[in-house]
């Protein structure tokens, strides 16, 4: 206290400023940080640190210059005295008439274990040894019945004495259910007691719960160990025991005012409940399997009772099964229980599974508490009495081991298959009909552009075979037969090109059968046919072989007009 | 005798819906072994049912006996890929699996139940059904679309359509490749499940090869070779290696 009140540092500077800095922002109970002042431009004034949780171990100073500039550096090992947010304020430096602040800083002190809240941090002065003494430490002086108490016993030792073959008597831990923490390392650390430097080694870590209310000792323990003196002492050393005192725990009875009914155990502990079911809507014969978790930190899962199910209206409740593990997790003990029901429903509609309780005391709370699960609708489909059969009268022999599933079904068609649609008929018809679809649109297509598309087309092409079958059927008399010729001719052209050449002269037929295609030779062969015949008709002849060349000429035309147009 | 052969048939028809209805009986009164047994024998005498393959693996499961489990739902999915129940479970038989194996780790290689896929995930990603439904529709509205662009009177109809029908292929070739390699490389592989609860895999046929690798029961391994009572086969990670054959279960479609 007095000396950390006012720290003044003379300096004989120009510039003024102050910057203060430490080599960590989060330790634990007695911890040392380092902690850095640079200074320049007047006196220094520290904070009061002692009164700010923290205890002066060290110190070191130094002064340069350059460029004739002075400044200053101040190094103070400070030892954290207890958890919090430990603030460091403010140093100052005045120069000039004025004030020139740093910014204050804070640094986490966590309480780990450490060991500085307890009874058993300071051992007493018999039990404690120049070099080495054993001492225990527990997190909390005063618990609840069934309240975890995490204990450690500690070597302490110079860090100048080498150590080996370390070995503790058996413990007697009578009064205490014992939580198995599982294999840990013999943590080792360097603490700071009364400004001297210790190791300390942690020889043991127990997870405790009293058994019973009133004082309760955690016993005496010997711890035995050989130690030697310095690196260069190559000697064997001695042989030691040294003894930890019993510390004293006061274990407080549960409070009997407001203890809750249905209370029992003692279920203490900080404690959880989930309800849930793996289906929500079930068919009339089918069933439902109820789980329910409870959860426990800071407690014994074999000390929380089961969760009793109450009477639930429209389900038949078969006997549960139930599982529990417990482990120690981040230095906590925790518990874990799963229980599960199947429930068979007794009628259909709307069933509700009411919400679930377990009463148990909150030791950090120190006060009764319960743990709720919400209820649970469950939508039963169909009428369970048309299906029951009598079979719940035998009870389950044996529950699930594995793990939450859907039930068996009872409704199995043994004859039903079932097939991929790949291995269907309608797969493959799917696969063959639009192909063949599509190749009869484009035949279709293909042979009504072979047809012709219209009545017009398709009479055009019978025109030449009317026309040479009537050219056949001109009668021989030559009065007759030229006229027949003509007429042949005539509707041939008309029915080809789908056009009237009545009423045309033979030169304005000639032109439009060029515009139709036909070629100028082939106009001129029928033009001049044509007038023949006109001319054999007023002027006719008795011979016959005349009309037999005639018609033999009109058919050639035809053919020749068919294959050019 | 020719009224008993002519009921022969129906008798014999009897006995597994007979097993059917013990084992549901059995496995209400949480008889899971019990009802497991029969439903084998039902499995047996109608392999093509998945609904008794998933009863088959929920006794098992229930009963603790992870690999069988697995082993009756693989053989449910291969009848009904997608059946949301026989997925529900065989994941939580998987999950249950992966937990014992992580509580049997001893720094060996532990292999424990997945996808296990085996490096057809693209193939097994959609149902069988679903890719042969997907695939017939497309194909139909390909060849629906080119029927209409050999109609279309206008230029821009005939963009349109043509664009249309080539969607479509294309649509229909990606569904009939993955249709194709489900049906002709998938299943037409031969994959096994373990049924032990763990096994060693071993480098060759025998108890004198060294173990390369444990597997947890559950884990499906696709299945090349044998020799003298000794199984090789192809794990998930890819690996090779051997295990008896009475401790893998075949997956097959009947």
């Amino acid at each position: 206290m007095s000396r950390l009140l006012l720290l003044l540092l003379p300096f004989a500077v120009h510039a003024q400023s102050v910057r203060v800095t430490v080599d960590r922002d989060e330790v634990a109970v007695l911890d040392v940080v380092t902690l850095r002042v640079d200074a320049s431009g007047g006196n220094v004034e520290a904070p009061d640190l002692e009164a700010a949780g923290w205890r002066l171990v060290g110190r070191n100073q130094g002064v340069s210059m350059v460029n004739g500039r002075v400044s200053s550096q101040l190094t103070l090992r400070l030892q954290a005295l207890r958890a919090g947010n430990l603030k460091i304020d403010a140093f100052r430096v005045r120069a000039n008439g004025g004030i020139y602040k740093s910014k204050p800083i804070a640094v986490k002190v966590r309480d780990d274990g450490g060991g500085a809240s307890t009874a058993g941090a300071k051992p007493s002065a018999a039990a404690r040894d120049e070099h080495a003494w054993v001492e225990w430490d527990v997190d909390r002086p005063t618990v609840w019945l069934g309240e975890e108490v995490r204990a450690r016993l500690y070597l302490f030792i110079d860090p100048r004495v080498r150590l080996s073959n370390v070995d503790t008597s058996d413990l007697d831990l009578k009064g205490w259910w014992t939580e198995h923490s599982g294999q840990r390392r013999r943590a080792q650390r360097q603490v700071q007691i009364e400004d001297v430097a210790y190791n300390r080694l942690e020889l043991g870590f127990y997870h405790l719960f009293p058994l019973r209310a009133g004082k309760l000792d955690l016993p005496a323990v010997t711890v035995s160990l050989r130690q030697s003196r310095g690196f260069f002492d190559d000697s064997r050393g001695s042989r030691a025991k040294r003894t930890a005192e019993p510390l004293t725990v006061t274990v407080r009875a549960l409070p009997t005012e407001r203890r809750p009914p249905g209370f029992a155990g003692p279920a203490v502990g900080d404690i959880t409940l989930r309800a849930a079911v793996d289906r929500r809507r079930i068919n009339a014969d089918e069933g439902v399997q109820l789980t329910v978790e409870t959860r426990i930190r800071g407690g014994r899962i074999e000390a929380t009772p089961e969760v009793a199910l109450p009477p639930i209206p429209g389900f038949k409740v078969f006997p549960p099964t139930a599982d529990s593990k417990s482990e120690v997790k981040n230095g906590q003990t925790r518990g874990f229980r799963r229980q599960r029901w199947l429930l068979r429903p007794k009628k259909g509609g709307q069933l509700t599974i009411p919400a679930l309780r377990l009463p148990y005391f909150h030791p950090s709370k120190g006060r009764y508490e319960t743990a709720r699960s919400g209820p649970i609708r469950i939508t039963v489909r169909g009428r369970p009495d048309a299906v029951e059969s009598g079979r719940d009268r035998k009870k389950a022999r044996k529950a699930s081991k594995g793990p939450a599933l859907h039930t068996v079904r009872k409704d199995v068609d043994l004859d039903a298959r079932d097939r991929p649609f790949h291995a269907t008929v309608w797969f493959w018809l799917a696969l063959f009909l639009p192909p063949l679809g599509f190749l009869a649109l484009v035949a279709r297509d293909g042979a009504l552009a072979h047809l012709g598309a219209t009545a017009g087309e398709r009479a055009a092409r019978k025109a030449a075979a009317v026309a040479t079958a009537e050219l056949g059927h001109v009668p021989r008399d030559p009065e007759t037969a030229y006229g027949a010729i003509a007429r042949a001719l005539l509707t041939f052209l008309e029915a080809r090109f789908g056009q009237s050449f009545r009423g045309l002269t033979h030169a304005q037929l000639g032109c439009a059968l060029e515009e139709n295609g036909v070629e100028a030779s082939t106009v001129g062969d029928l033009v001049a046919e044509l007038e023949n015949c006109d001319f054999a008709r007023f002027a006719p002849s008795a011979d016959a072989g005349a009309v037999d060349a005639a018609v033999e000429r009109a058919s050639a035309l035809v053919q020749r007009i068919e294959a050019s147009a | 005798m020719r009224l008993l052969l002519l009921l022969l048939p129906a008798l014999a028809w009897g006995a597994p819906a007979d097993d059917l209805g013990a084992g549901n009986e059995a496995f209400w009164q949480g008889d899971f072994a019990g009802a497991a047994e029969r439903y084998r024998r039902v499995a047996e005498a109608a392999p093509h049912s998945a609904d008794v393959w998933f009863n088959l693996g929920t006794a098992c499961a229930s009963d603790g006996r992870i690999g069988p489990a697995v082993h009756a739902y693989e053989q449910a999915l291969m009848l009904r890929p997608g059946d949301p129940d026989v997925i529900h479970n065989l994941a939580r038989t998987r999950e249950a699996a992966i937990e014992k194996g992580i509580e049997a780790e001893e720094g060996a290689r532990v292999i424990l139940p997945g996808d296990d896929d085996l490096g057809t995930g693209l193939l097994t990603a959609a149902a069988p059904s679903t890719l042969g439904v997907a695939f017939a529709a497309t194909w139909f509205l390909f060849f629906g679309a080119l029927a209409f662009w050999r109609r279309a009177t206008t230029s821009g109809r005939r963009t349109v359509f043509s664009f249309a029908a080539l969607l479509f292929g294309l649509f229909a070739l990606a569904a009939g490749g993955l249709l194709a390699g489900r049906v002709l490389v998938v299943d037409a592989t031969p994959y096994g499940v373990l049924i032990a609860e763990q096994a060693d895999v071993r480098a060759g046929p025998g108890d004198q090869y060294k173990p390369s690798a444990r597997l947890v029961g559950g884990v499906k391994v696709r299945l090349r070779g044998e020799d003298r009572g000794w199984r090789q086969v192809t794990l998930p990670d890819g690996a090779e290696g051997w295990l008896r054959a009475e401790q893998i279960a075949t997956l097959r479609r009947p």
